[in-house]
């Protein structure tokens, strides 16, 4: 008889479930990983915790912090425990004299992006971002909006609502062209603005598709746009520069008056389109071209708080860490019936007029001073001036009455709908969201237009909401 | 269960006793996986079939649902095939040995082949059962495993702390992607942060779902706590629970989470936002870092709060993928329970909620015990350090769940059959 070597398999029939029989595999490895664990020292960890407590102002919030830094030192020092401990320690000190976290770790997130802060500049806020985000989205739905979309942004600090703005617009309409000025009188934070971008440039760069570069030169016409490609080219074009909002234009000046080292808005405005004319280097020569008084989105988050909030309500490292140009306004040269936190508004709401601004987004400390930038904004009427009679514009605003068709309230959070559902009027204004009262929006009857016919721009954005969903 | 019916007992006998030896080295307490029943058999059989027709089909012309149905059935078939080869190379071998004209030296070799083609049969079987289990839903999805203190108070803390950690342990070691989601430290008067209120810890591989599922339910510790000065040993309990989570836009894409008609659909507008903004003014007043953000989905008041992250829009991505996760394991469970209603009359088949106690760590004997499927180990450090011997555990309730699975498969297609 033969022996039957077929029958001597030695070797297990299936391979999971060879690895399931042996003991040293239970769970599948990926062993290509080399993962490091946090040792932690506890004790000591405790009393970091307690010197944040005080600065934190909570305990919730000072664990997070500790988090944080934790991380920070982490990322700078990787490896180095003794040298992550030291630094903890003294990044933990430096905090509790009140500095803020932002400052310290030299970031924060304003939206989805994270943005470069320092010394000197004002930290952006979430609030803000809020706004922002929710003024993109409206904008966004608009079916009607032309091909280029021009976007002024007074007191920019940072830079941080261009460039959300930016990051956000071109993600939900990436066909549409925007252009981007922030405006600043000091310095560092001009500086800061323009590294912001760079940052966010060099982002953009990584993220483009190495075929696309190619396309670069070509008639921006022929191309068919997508985010990233668009979002570099704003980016190019986005330009952050030094000028005195509250300055008068030189033009209509005593020349005899005082003068100062730091052009007023309109002059750099005009100083800054000879210069992009100058190079010649853009060939959407029409949209580039000098075109310093035409801003169809004006947004501005000036100082605001008085100098008696200031040492009432501010939290310390606001107080004792922000700069206070970026804070308090100065007293209003107009006139003594305006409350020194305001003083920025009239002037911004004069240079909406002039920049034919379809629609401005100006941040304010609560409702109350919403409700009187409302008032304003309800009562402004344009200086007569005859070289506007045939001004579109202009013809829009007789129509309606007033300069502004639609003045709204926006609390923190504008796109939260009340608990119970009924919208919200305080004396005449509507009020959307949930929170502070947090900005004031007012929207040029040609606005409308952008959402598709004359009716109300609440009404057309209703509608457009309902379809979506 | 009786015996398969095709060897000759003694010679089973023989044959199993070297496996008998080998096995107890798993200490695990199903011999029962080594046979298969008629009915399950029937079942691959039916499978096989529809596999040959399938391939048949296909090769007419290709679509992609036969393709993908042919994907299914595949591992049945192949598994039946090498069940079969088993079962035929043992039945020769018996015969051999029963051949009176087979020489004395011959009948003695092929009794020691019959003991590895017992064992190779036994993992045939085996693997034929496992292939015939529907796969879990969830079980090719990255997991979160949400850890929480149960009754005993600061013990219990301490004690999801030390689990958490072991997690952490065993996937560092085997290689699996971890990140932390949300841990919330127990404000105890150690003040330390190895007490936990709160901790989800996010399991990135694909498949660990499959992987942790063994792992919800309470996990029960004895011993003597630190801050116990009588030297009393206290019980405490801690909860985990294990979901899916659907983090990538693939996963999304596949489970339908954007299809209003799925069963993991959440729509947006019954979920309530809350930015838990510190009090006071706001805006240029204060620069707090604040970023929480917290969730409630109105129609069952599951609510979610994440504040881990600095970016605003981050926590509220990160409470999203949470709160997606609780839903749909939520809604997960209550299928599995009409589906335990309708097999009611059936075997029992045990669901593993999220109340039952499921494993005992004791430290006075140092040893771990899962309850389902009567494991103990005794190396009790090697667990906490999240060792082999935690993977072992693991691997032995995995089993258990799948021998539920069988059970629920043979009595389904014993009311088939009308028996
Ligand atoms: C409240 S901060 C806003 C910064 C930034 N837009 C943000 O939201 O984070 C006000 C900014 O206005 C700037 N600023 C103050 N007075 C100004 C003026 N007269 N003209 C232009 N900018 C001014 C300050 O330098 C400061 O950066």
């Amino acid at each position: 008889m033969r022996w039957p070597f077929r029958l001597l398999p030695l070797s297990l029939p299936s391979k999971v479930e060879a690895t399931r029989l042996r003991p040293s595999s239970f769970l599948p490895r990926i062993l290509s990983r080399n993962l490091q664990s946090n040792a932690s020292n506890t004790e000591s960890e405790a009393r970091l915790l307690e010197r944040l407590i005080e600065p934190c102002e909570d305990r919730a919030a000072a664990k997070n912090e500790l988090r944080w830094l934790k991380e920070h030192v982490q990322k700078t020092a990787p490896g180095d425990l003794e040298a992550q401990h030291a630094m903890l320690n003294s990044l933990v000190d430096e905090r509790s004299t009140g500095k803020p976290l932002q400052y310290i770790l030299g970031t924060e997130y304003f939206g989805d992006l994270e943005l470069e802060c320092r010394p000197g500049v004002l930290i952006p806020r979430q609030e803000t971002a809020a706004s922002v985000s929710h003024l993109v989205h409206l904008l966004s739905l608009a079916p009607k909006l032309r091909r280029h979309l021009r976007v002024l942004d007074l007191c920019t600090g940072s830079g941080c609502i261009p460039l959300l703005f930016q990051h956000e617009f071109t993600k939900a309409r990436p066909e549409i062209q925007l252009r981007l000025l922030g405006v600043d009188i000091s310095p560092e934070a001009v500086q800061l603005a323009r590294d912001n971008r760079s940052r966010l440039l060099e982002a953009a760069h990584l993220q483009l598709p190495n075929c696309d570069e190619d396309q670069e030169n070509s008639d921006p016409s022929d191309i068919e746009y997508n985010t990233p490609r668009r979002s570099l080219e704003v980016l190019k074009t986005t330009e952050f520069i030094q000028a005195d909002v509250l300055a008068e234009d030189p033009l209509l000046q005593d020349p005899a008056g005082p003068k100062s080292d730091i052009p007023s808005l309109e002059a750099a405005l005009r100083l800054q389109s000879t210069v992009r004319l100058g190079k010649g280097r853009h060939r959407t020569s029409t949209f580039h071209k000098d075109r310093p008084k035409c801003w169809p989105v004006l947004i501005c988050n000036p100082p605001y708080i008085s100098p008696d909030e200031f040492v009432r309500t501010t939290s310390r490292s606001v107080r004792e860490f922000e700069p206070k140009t970026a804070l308090i306004p100065p007293v209003n040269s107009q006139g003594q019936h305006i409350d020194q936190a305001d003083t920025f508004y009239p002037r911004l709401l004069e240079l909406a007029n002039t920049h034919r601004t379809m629609v401005v987004l100006f941040e304010v400390a609560d409702m109350a001073q919403a409700l009187r930038v409302a008032q304003m904004a309800k009562s402004y009427r344009k200086p007569w001036d005859e070289t506007h009679a045939t001004n579109k514009t202009l013809r829009d605003s007789i129509r309606s009455g007033d300069l502004w068709d639609s003045i709204e309230i926006w609390r923190d959070q504008p796109g939260q709908a009340r608990e119970n559902g009924v919208p919200e009027v305080i004396d005449g204004f509507q009020v959307a969201g949930r929170g502070n009262g947090r900005s004031v929006v007012c929207w040029k009857y040609a606005a409308r237009r952008w959402f598709g016919d004359e009716h109300p721009i609440s009404a057309q954005i209703a509608k457009i909401k309902s379809q979506v969903t | 269960m009786s015996a398969t019916p095709w060897i000759c007992r003694p010679c089973l006998l023989r044959a199993l006793r070297p496996l008998r030896r080998r096995q107890s080295r798993y200490q695990t307490s199903f011999a029962s996986t080594e046979t298969l029943s008629t009915a399950l058999l029937s079942r691959a059989r039916t499978v096989a079939a529809e596999h040959d027709q399938l391939t048949r089909n296909l090769a007419d012309g290709f679509d992609s649902k036969t393709a993908k149905k042919l994907g299914e059935t595949g591992p049945v078939t192949t598994a039946l095939a090498e069940w079969d080869k088993a079962t035929s190379s043992l039945s020769e071998l018996e015969s051999l040995i029963h051949d009176p004209t087979t020489d004395p030296e011959l009948r003695e070799l092929a009794s020691d082949d019959m003991i590895s083609t017992a064992d190779e049969l036994a993992v045939a079987a085996r693997s034929l059962k496992t292939s015939l289990v529907p796969k879990h839903p969830f079980a090719h999805l990255s997991c979160l495993l949400e850890i929480r203190p149960g009754a005993g108070g600061s013990e219990a803390a301490i004690f999801a702390g030390d689990l958490l950690k072991m997690y952490q342990a065993l996937c560092s070691r085997v290689g699996y992607r971890t990140s932390v989601l949300k841990l919330e430290s127990a404000d105890s008067i150690l003040g330390s942060e190895s007490t936990l209120a709160e901790a989800v810890l996010e399991i990135e591989d694909p498949g660990a779902y499959g992987l942790f599922r063994s792992e919800a339910g309470v996990h029960r510790v004895q011993r003597v706590p630190a801050t116990e000065s009588k030297g009393r040993v206290h019980t405490s309990a801690v909860s985990v629970l294990v979901l899916p989570s659907f983090p990538s836009s693939g996963a999304a894409e596949e489970m339908d989470l954007e299809n209003p008609e799925s069963d993991y659909y959440v729509d947006p507008k019954e979920v309530r936002t809350e930015i838990m903004r510190a009090r006071g003014a706001g805006g240029q007043h204060v620069n707090t870092t604040d970023s929480a953000v917290r969730l409630t989905h109105l129609p069952t008041m599951t609510s979610v709060s994440m504040q881990d992250y600095r970016s605003q829009p981050k926590n509220r991505e990160k409470a999203w993928q949470l709160l997606r996760s609780r839903l749909a394991q939520a809604r997960r469970e209550k299928r599995e329970e009409e589906m335990v209603q309708m097999r009611r009359n059936v075997v029992g088949v045990a669901k593993m909620g999220r109340g039952d106690k499921v494993r005992t760590y004791n430290w006075g004997q140092q040893r771990v015990t899962d309850h389902r499927s009567g494991l103990t180990v005794h190396g009790l450090d090697d667990v906490m350090d999240g060792g082999m011997m935690l993977e072992k555990v693991m691997e032995s309730v995995r089993m258990w769940l799948t021998e539920r699975d069988v059970e629920a498969i043979v009595a389904e297609e014993e009311s088939k059959n009308g028996n």
